[in-house]
Order: C-alpha cells, then structure tokens, then sequence
C-alpha cells in the first residue's frame, strides 16, 4: 500500500515491542494505544507532510521515524529521483542526496538473486526520470 | 464398511475441491466432512508422498473454506485444550479487533479505506498519510501497524523501476492483505 512506511513498534505503540498482544489487553486499552501512537507520535512527525515538497524533504532525510535502514531504500532512492526531477534538482544534487545510502539500498538487494548493484538501479532511477518526469516545479 | 466408504468420498471431494477451488465446494462435501472428520488429526513419522500432501493440503483449505476457528475444535494429543488456557477472542461480547480500531482511529482523523487500512482525512492527495495493520496468530490477536506516505505518482514510478531492474524480487516492504 505505501512503499514508503514505518512500523508503528517505533513510535510508541506496543510498549516497543513489534506486535501488540491483543489477547492481554482490553479492548479499551487497545484503543488507548493506537490512539496515542498516532497523537502523540505519528501526527507529531509526519503531519505537516502536506505538499510534495515536504514529502521529498522527509524522504531525504535519515532521521526518525524513517531512517534509510527501515525503510524500502531502493523504493525510497527512486521517489526522490522523480520528486527531484519534478522539481528541477540537478541529477547531482539528487545523486548528493542518496549517494550516503547506497549501502542501505545495496543491502537491500539479494545477491543471490541479481547481480544489480545500488549504483546501477540509482543510474536507473535517474534515468527513468530524466526521459519521463517533466520538471514542472521550480525550486 | 460404511466409514470406509464416506471416507473415500471425502477424498475424491477433497481432490475435486483442490482442483476447482474451494468456493465450489457442496453442501454433500461439508456433510461428509462433518460426519467422518470427527476425530483428531495424526501426523506419523512415516514418509509422506506427494499424493498425501496435497490431500492434506486440499483437506486443509476445505476446512478453512467452510468452518470458522471457532467451529473448529482443536485438540492436544487427543485430548480437548485445557480449560484453563481459552482463548480470549472467543468470547462474541468483545468487539472484533477491527471495529475497536476503527473506532480508536476515527476519533484521531482517520477513515477505513481498506482491511486494516485507515487514511488521514487531514492529508492531502500529494502526500497521504495511511495506517495499516496486520493480525498474525491462531486466533489472529498479534496485531502489527505500520504508517505510511504516500505520493501515488511517485510510488508508481518507484514500483516501475525497481521492477524493471530486479523483476524477480520482491519489494522490500510489507503489502497487507486487501
């Protein structure tokens, strides 16, 4: 549904642990918990992500709640290629920008299964939106 | 004699069932499953061939595809589970987890768009924001959330080319059920 995504075990929910154990609690406490995940972490950080702009902003960065290791990276590198087409970024500035992650986006990758490596699918990815994306954003 | 006799018929349903899938199972097939499954299942330490698994198989999606969990009585050894260990979503008076999470969700913004799948009415189309779950376990109580960002271009355009350079991997995200 959203390549781009983050597990709620990050934000607060389920005392920390990865899954919340519905048959311990009430239901009302269940309620509780979703509730306050989503006021008090995830509106917090991802609220006023609005715009597409705001969008490439957070998917550059490496902070919380996202950083590039939990998050689909080769997915994450190719959206910032099209925002940052569609923006009229240099293909420097964008290459700038995923380069520090290309071992999270090589890591990815299972080399058993291809031989493609990071570069090569960034190289893509850039391509891609070179050909296909019209800036027609001016940052 | 008799017992044989059913107990072959299930087979031969159970095998035209795989074959055609379960939603065209009849209502002769349940009936026979009804009266000859009645007592536990035994896996041996014997070898198992392939004819046998995939009657098992076909005999595991029947059951699946007919009983809810809780027509299904399942056992220990034989024996019936201890009383002492029920489980808690048995009980009919709790609401389903996905009613409480729909509600939790309402009340902050958020609106149902799929199964366990729920959309910040606040986002906009250029960035939605999109909560989903998942329930895992017998009976499905261990429930995972995941948050999501969402351009539907962008996405489009990263699901082409990362298909385009690895088209035999899997995306390295998690898809919930639809």
């Amino acid at each position: 549904m959203c390549d781009v995504n983050f597990s709620l075990s990050m934000m607060g929910a389920s005392n920390g642990l990865r899954v919340i154990d519905t048959a311990s609690i009430s239901r009302e406490e269940l309620s509780q918990i979703i509730e306050n995940a989503v006021t008090r972490h995830v509106k917090p950080a991802i609220g006023t992500i609005a715009t597409q702009e705001s969008l490439l902003e957070f998917l550059v960065g490496d902070g919380p709640p996202m950083p590039w290791y939990r998050s689909a990276s080769q997915s994450r590198a190719a959206q910032i290629a099209f925002l940052g087409r569609k923006f009229g970024h240099s293909e420097q500035q964008v290459r700038d920008w995923i380069t520090p992650h290309l071992g999270c986006i090589q890591s990815a990758i299972d080399p058993r299964k291809t031989t493609v490596s990071a570069e090569a699918l960034v190289d893509y990815a850039i391509e891609a939106a070179r050909s296909q994306v019209k800036p027609t954003i001016r940052s | 004699m008799d017992e044989k006799r059913a107990s072959t018929d299930v087979r031969a349903d159970a095998r035209r069932t795989h074959r055609a899938g379960p939603q065209d199972s009849s209502g002769k097939l349940r009936k026979a499953v009804t009266e000859t499954v009645s007592g536990p299942i035994r896996i041996t330490g014997e070898s198992v061939s392939g004819e046998q698994e995939a009657l098992a198989k076909a005999m595991l999606e029947l059951i699946e595809a007919n009983y809810s969990p809780q027509q299904i009585d399942l056992t220990h050894n034989g024996q019936p589970a201890s009383p002492t260990t029920p489980s808690p979503d048995t009980s009919s008076k709790r609401p389903s987890i996905h009613a409480t999470l729909a509600e939790a969700l309402r009340r902050v913004g958020y609106s149902r768009i799929d199964k366990f799948a729920y959309r910040d009415l606040s986002a906009t189309p250029e960035a939605e924001k999109i909560l989903y779950f998942q329930a895992n376990g017998r009976p499905r109580t261990m429930v995972s959330g995941w948050a999501g960002l969402r351009n539907p271009e962008a996405q489009a355009f990263a699901q082409a080319c990362v298909h385009t350079m690895t088209p035999h991997l899997h995306p390295i995200t998690y898809i919930p059920p639809s």
